[in-house]
């Protein structure tokens, strides 16, 4: 495992976990040290995602110091992830993990075309999004594009079916490449 | 912005200058990216309290030049030798005082085609909570092996930036420097990486796999060259070639050139001679200081060829392919694979071979190498070998199809090497049976076509400092031997007293010589010297080589060209005893010929090694353990091979 | 010593009883071309020493190869990590190995 930034939040990291399948949603209770930390207040909120962790840190803590303890915490409680009380937000977490990988270098890459996306809601696998600026109106090749960001989302929560492309004026199409071929 | 050059502290120091340290293991292309960054205006010196060479030096940028420091190249933050020790005490803020300022940023140099290895040592590098960026260096070689990485995608996993630098594409090395104007930008990771080696492997293992890296196939090329030049059998063959072309290529290239050199001199000699009306000064500028300084300069070629094949040589990465050949061998004597390439750099001259040894992590092993290195024949032996050869052996005479001449010479040469792998093995008894921190390991990396211009700087900075070191001494010892040797001066009423005739020049020097303070000295150490044979004139010479062994032929020159200046060497031939048991008898008999020839095999006789020894040790007790102990077999060897030509002859 | 050194220092390196009772395969039993896993160290071998091996390449839990051994058999070059590292017996001997 590792930690990665969590774009715009510097009291929040973001585990990532490839070899675990965790439910989606938020952390509410968790054996060991992991939810002795949650019980404390000390790490302010978890929320959980199939391969990672995203875990925000009250304020006055920092990293630097809460670091190792907390990796030692979620290592240890990995073990036991039958143990974890997650409240389910399947789409709250599709959601989350959609404006993260647009605030990354996907949606650098996106940016630096001129284009503006936006998340504008998730439900049972199907992430609703719109495209501005010099993506409205794109023309097929912007497909390219969008498979970016659908594959880098599917990276992080496998279970999305279909990326939207909900733009006002324009029928909701599919913008997902081929959406039956994938399995989550 | 000053520069300091003395024993300690920085090289380079300057309010408010922004100071960067390059950190990686050895073989990452660490020293070719700073090559590439200072180009040639680096300095070195030593880091305070270690003989561990320190190179420091600017690099302009946008905002200003910066300070780029090349640290020793090291696998771990954890430390098994002296120049590890630093790594870490530089990279530490609170140790950052005294002479070794706290760098402002970390440059990590990772090679990508070992990144897996690699990695460990950027997660403690990380650990110290410095400004870190990340060069990827050797992404060529990656893509060449079905190798790939996303750098994007590990610069997110990591919280560094990452910047793929290949040797030579000036774009990127561009990039990185831009990078260096805004370090109080650069990104830290969210949380330290962990230690515990189990921990860490899953770090290393989440981050590669984050980063997309496909692990690159073996590079086939080295394997390939690696199954002739390690195989058991080819891989000797082609080691001892390359072993001997080594040589040729020092003696017989850098001859010519060598030879160019002394002519050179010979003629400024003349020259200041001939112009220089008053004969004390003609004499010292003449002989002496020209003399002296080409003395010096005359062995240039040499160090240079051997440094120059040394560059060569690790720049392709054989040479940690001879340690691995030799190592076995090394370990009978007590040391270990990287001990030969200091032995090997002895056979030219023994300061770069002493220098050499601090690649060593283990004190013992510099230790019993430095005082091994001085019993490889060097080059400065090779003239007075000639000269007594040319005594002992009759030019035409034959052993076998080779000429006598040139196998009583690489007898020597024998001689030499296992004299000197004895004394390395019983002081490496002598330095305890302490059973090593780390035995011997050694990273064969891939083969690779070395940039001429990292060998050229190498050789740079090698000869300036041989330069530096020997000519001092050199020229110091010549001035001091030629005025032992001229004064005190004698008046015209004092030769007609004696009967010389003051006008006649020839029989004038012939009677200040054997009359001088030199004269004294060697007539003063006849006892010790009686036994081998020698009488006070080639006292005079034994005395003055114990500074620098070239002299040796230079004083009985001197003393040659007294009785016979036309013909020296007939001189020196016709030499007959002039008191005691032997009188009348010729001086350079086989036997004291070759009990002369072993004393120079074993002396100490070179103040820059000395000197040398004294800077590698910081005590004099270790070059004074080494005089003393050769000064004692010379004479005892010498002793043996005159009672034993004695039998034969 | 420095904070960082200090730490690292601290690294627990796993080690495995007597050698030679059930024959605990060791990288010096290996031959050119064979593969294993490391699955620990000597208790013989000094600590720093593990450490250090930890540090090459030679980390519990990675595969290596042999590659060639010097012409008496010492030192051997085995790959790790993807690097080539020659190592000498008496280091192999320390080195536990397990099917890889």
């Amino acid at each position: 495992m590792h930690a990665e930034t969590v774009a715009g939040d510097r009291h929040a990291v973001r585990w990532v976990l490839p070899g675990s399948s965790l439910p989606s949603g938020r952390l509410r209770e968790a054996p060991g040290a992991l939810g002795a930390l949650l019980a404390a207040g000390t790490l302010q909120e978890v929320r959980t995602e199939p391969h990672g962790v995203t875990m925000r840190l009250a304020e006055g803590r920092t990293w630097r110091d809460e670091g190792d303890p907390v990796r030692a915490a979620l290592a240890a409680a990995l073990d036991e992830v039958g143990a974890w009380v997650v409240e389910p937000d399947e789409d709250g977490t599709l959601v989350r993990v959609a404006q993260d990988v647009l605030a990354g270098p996907v949606g650098d890459y996106v940016r630096s075309h001129g284009g503006l996306v936006t998340v504008t809601g998730a439900h049972d696998g199907i992430l609703a999004l719109v495209f501005d600026g010099a993506c409205s109106g794109c023309p097929a090749s912007g497909v390219t594009l969008h498979s970016r960001i659908e594959s880098a989302v599917r990276e992080r929560y496998p279970a999305v079916r279909e990326v939207r492309d909900t733009s006002a004026g324009r029928p909701a199409r599919s913008v997902t490449l081929w959406p039956r071929l994938r399995r989550p | 912005m000053s520069e300091h050059r003395h024993g300690g502290g920085a090289v380079l120091t300057g309010r408010g200058t922004r100071r960067f340290a390059l950190v990686g293991s050895p073989n990452s292309g660490k020293t070719t990216l700073f090559n590439a960054l200072t180009g040639l205006k680096a300095k070195t010196g030593n880091y305070p309290g270690v003989t561990v060479a320190r190179y420091e030096g600017l690099t302009s940028t946008g905002a200003g030049d910066v300070i780029v420091e090349d640290l020793p190249g090291t696998y771990s933050l954890d430390p098994i030798s002296p120049d590890e020790v630093v790594v870490t005490e530089v990279l530490d803020p609170a140790i950052g005082e005294h002479g070794t300022p706290t760098p402002d940023g970390l440059v990590a140099v990772l090679d990508a085609t070992a990144l897996r290895r690699s990695l460990g040592l950027l997660a403690h590098v990380l650990r110290t909570g410095l400004p870190t960026v990340l060069v990827l260096t050797f992404t060529d070689d990656l893509a060449r092996r079905a190798g790939s990485v996303d750098t994007a995608a590990l610069a997110a996993a990591l919280g560094v930036r990452v910047v793929p630098v290949t040797a030579g594409n000036r774009s990127q090395v561009a990039a990185l420097r831009r990078m260096l104007e805004s370090v109080d930008e650069w990104p830290a990771p969210a949380v330290l990486p962990p230690t515990e080696p189990v921990e860490a492997a899953a770090w290393t293992r989440s981050v590669l796999g984050r980063a997309a890296y496909e692990v690159p196939e073996v590079d086939l090329r080295t394997r390939r060259i690696d199954a002739v030049l390690l195989h058991p059998l080819w891989g000797s063959v082609v080691f001892f070639a390359t072993m001997f072309a080594f040589f040729q290529t020092i003696f017989a290239v850098a001859a010519p050139v060598q030879g160019w050199v002394e002519s050179l001199f010979g003629r400024l000699g003349t020259v200041a001679q001939e112009h220089i009306g008053n004969p004390w000064l003609a004499g010292l500028v003449g002989q002496a200081l020209l003399g002296g300084v080409g003395g010096v300069l005359v062995f240039l070629p040499q160090i240079a060829m051997l440094f120059v094949l040394i560059a060569l040589l690790e720049g392709v990465g054989y040479l940690s392919r001879a340690a691995f050949l030799m190592d076995r061998v090394m370990a009978k004597a007590g040391l270990e694979g990287r001990a030969f390439v200091s032995l090997l750099s002895s056979f030219a001259c023994a300061i770069p071979g002493i220098m050499a040894t601090r690649s060593l992590p283990s004190a013992r092993d510099r230790l019993a190498t430095m005082m091994a290195a001085p019993l490889m024949t060097c080059s400065a032996r090779l003239p007075v070998y000639v000269l007594l050869i040319g005594i002992l052996v009759p030019d035409g005479a034959r052993v076998g199809p080779f000429g006598a001449q040139g196998v009583v010479m690489f007898g020597l040469y024998v001689l030499g090497a296992l004299s000197a792998m004895t004394a390395a093995w019983v002081f490496s008894r002598l330095g305890g049976r302490t059973s090593l921190a780390m035995p011997f390991y050694m990273e064969m990396p891939s083969y690779r076509l070395p940039k001429p211009s990292t060998a050229a700087i190498a050789v740079w900075e090698a000869c300036t400092a041989f330069l530096r070191k020997v000519g001092t001494i050199i020229l110091v010892t010549t001035v001091a031997l030629w005025a032992l040797l001229s004064f005190p001066a004698r008046g015209t009423d004092e030769l007609g007293a004696a009967g010389v005739d003051p006008s006649d020049q020839v029989a004038v020097s012939a009677y200040v010589l054997d009359h001088s303070y030199a004269a004294d000295l060697g007539h003063a150490v006849e006892p010790v010297f009686e036994p081998l044979g020698y009488d006070w004139r080639i006292n005079i010479g034994i005395l003055s080589s114990l500074a620098a062994r070239e002299t040796f032929v230079a004083t009985l020159g001197q003393v040659g060209a007294a009785d016979n200046p036309d013909d020296p060497g007939a001189a020196l031939r016709a030499m007959t005893v002039e008191s005691g048991p032997r009188a009348g008898q010729p001086l350079f008999t086989a036997p004291v010929t070759a009990s002369l020839l072993v004393f120079f095999v074993y002396a100490l006789q070179c103040m820059s090694t000395i000197g040398v020894m004294r800077r590698e040790t910081g005590t004099w007790r270790w070059p004074g353990i080494a005089f003393g102990y050769m000064f004692v077999l010379a004479w005892g060897m010498a002793l043996l091979a005159r009672t034993l030509v004695g039998l034969f002859a | 010593m420095s904070t960082v050194s200090r730490l690292l220092a601290q690294r627990v390196t796993p080690t495995s009883g007597a050698d030679g009772i059930l024959g605990t395969r060791t990288l010096a039993d290996l031959q050119p071309g064979d593969r294993a896993r490391i699955s620990g160290y000597a208790v013989d071998l000094p600590a720093a020493t593990r450490r250090r091996l930890v540090d090459l390449g030679f980390a519990p839990g990675g595969v290596v190869d042999v590659v060639r051994r010097a012409p008496a058999h010492d030192p051997v070059v085995y790959r790790v990590a993807e690097t080539e590292m020659a190592i000498r017996r008496v280091l192999a001997r320390g080195i536990h190995v397990e099917r890889a």
